[in-house]
């Protein structure tokens, strides 16, 4: 299931841009963590929740200062941008561009990824999933090391895209698709911010490390704090391996429990799925779902 | 910085708010609160109400004593020679606020009654 070549896919990717003196300050007091001292550069997932504390959007931050860029998913722009929008103080400088089209978000996946990178003038070793690194007119961060493939990323002017992919390609990198790519981040418990996760509770999604319960008021804060301190975390979310596609949505196993499917996706021939389910459920055996009158078949990664 | 300084930004997507004409109530605690921080400064320092988005139920209530703001977009409510300033932007936010003042050890200050409001946090200090 991991990668035998190295990768690259370009997955869609819609672009915020929140620029003044005060930008940080009006976005973090919506987000559910606290940005305020983040440093330039500073990579990070933040997500901003409604009064019932379900996500309205989840963004990949690209910090510079004074101007952060906010990378999504295209079905939560019209949200993230009317709140963002709103309620910008009469004394703060702070303005919402959209950047869409403008940025590519490539992912480079695949046991030879730190080697190409190398050849074509990057120096992995330098990377991490919390700081991006420039790379000429683009960021590079590393996401995922593992003993078999490594993960990367980077946001690349749309005009320099083609450009960097021939590059990566002439140094022995396949193209690969957007499925593939979101499935093998999700297998290494990455959950791209392709993957829509609208409506859902973050602690049902594993998404405890986006939540500051110590940060003071934000939209959604008084439920997730309800929900922590009654021990009500009922939900987490797992990634399960299938032969057939699973319909996004509620299902139901043969013994009634009942699972959510927000993603699922080929890869090499086999589905990945995530799913989310009931803290407790035994994931140690094959789990048998009814979907549409038949019976799929699935086993937890 | 190249990756945002590139021609694909958009301009400023600006924020759509409808202005009404502001009434609100202010007590006769809190006037006497409010003359009393704004002092022998009534002549040049004004107190600005206004909304930010934020808080446990969407927007936050901010209350300063500025220098009177040479920014337009300013409804002016005059409280007994005290000058209140809330902006167009936050007119329909605030429009029949009621604030009053408590003054307890606990619970204590300045409080805000607002029409507009479906919810509050506990503190006071949110609304949506």
């Amino acid at each position: 299931m991991f990668p035998a070549v190295t990768r690259v896919a370009q997955i869609p990717t819609s672009i915020t841009l929140v620029s003044g003196k005060n930008a940080r300050d009006h976005l973090n007091r919506m987000l559910t963590t606290d940005i305020s001292n983040d440093s330039i550069f500073t990579r990070r997932v933040s997500i901003i929740c409604n009064l019932n504390g379900r996500i309205t959007s989840r963004h990949l931050h690209a910090d510079y200062g004074s101007q952060i860029l906010l990378m999504h998913n295209e079905t939560e722009s019209v949200s993230l941008r009317n709140n963002l929008t709103m309620g910008i103080p009469w004394n703060e400088e702070c303005q919402i561009s959209s950047g869409d089209g403008a940025i590519a978000r490539l992912v480079i996946y695949g046991p030879d990824s730190s080697d190409i990178l190398d050849s074509i003038g990057i120096d992995p070793a330098d990377l991490t999933s919390e700081m991006w690194v420039e790379f000429e007119d683009s960021m590079i961060s590393k996401i995922h090391e593992g003993t078999d493939f490594c993960i990367f990323e980077m946001l690349v002017p749309v005009e320099k895209t083609s450009e960097l992919q021939k590059s990566l390609e002439s140094h022995g990198a396949e193209f690969g698709s957007i499925d593939s790519v979101i499935a093998i981040q999700a297998i290494s418990g990455i959950l791209d911010i392709a993957i829509e996760t609208e409506g859902k509770i973050p602690f049902d999604l594993g998404l405890h490390n986006v939540v500051d319960l110590k940060k003071g008021c934000y939209p959604g804060q008084e439920i997730h704090a309800r929900m922590e301190s009654r021990d009500a975390i009922n939900k987490t979310t797992s990634i399960f391996i299938s032969k057939q596609q699973l319909p996004l949505g509620k299902l139901q196993t043969v013994t009634n429990q009942k699972l959510e499917v927000i993603c699922s996706k080929n890869l090499d021939g086999n589905w990945i799925n995530v799913i989310i389910h009931q803290k407790g459920m035994n994931l140690s055996k094959e789990i048998s779902i009814i979907s549409n009158e038949n019976i799929i078949s699935i086993r937890s990664v | 910085m190249s990756l945002i300084n590139g021609t694909g930004f958009s301009l400023p997507i600006a924020s759509v708010s409808e202005r009404v004409e502001v009434n609100i109530e202010v007590s006769p605690a809190a006037k006497t609160a409010v003359k009393s921080a704004i002092g022998d400064q009534s002549s040049s320092h004004v107190l600005i109400i206004s909304a930010k988005a934020g808080g446990c139920s969407g927007y936050l209530y901010d209350m300063v004593i500025v220098e009177r703001p040479n920014e337009e977009g300013f409804q002016e409510i005059d409280v007994d020679g005290v000058t209140i300033l809330i902006h167009d932007n936050d007119s329909s936010l605030l429009n029949g606020l009621k604030l009053d003042y408590k003054d307890s050890l606990m619970g204590g200050g300045f409080h805000m009654e607002n029409p507009n409001a479906d919810r509050a946090c506990g503190c006071g200090q949110s609304f949506g």
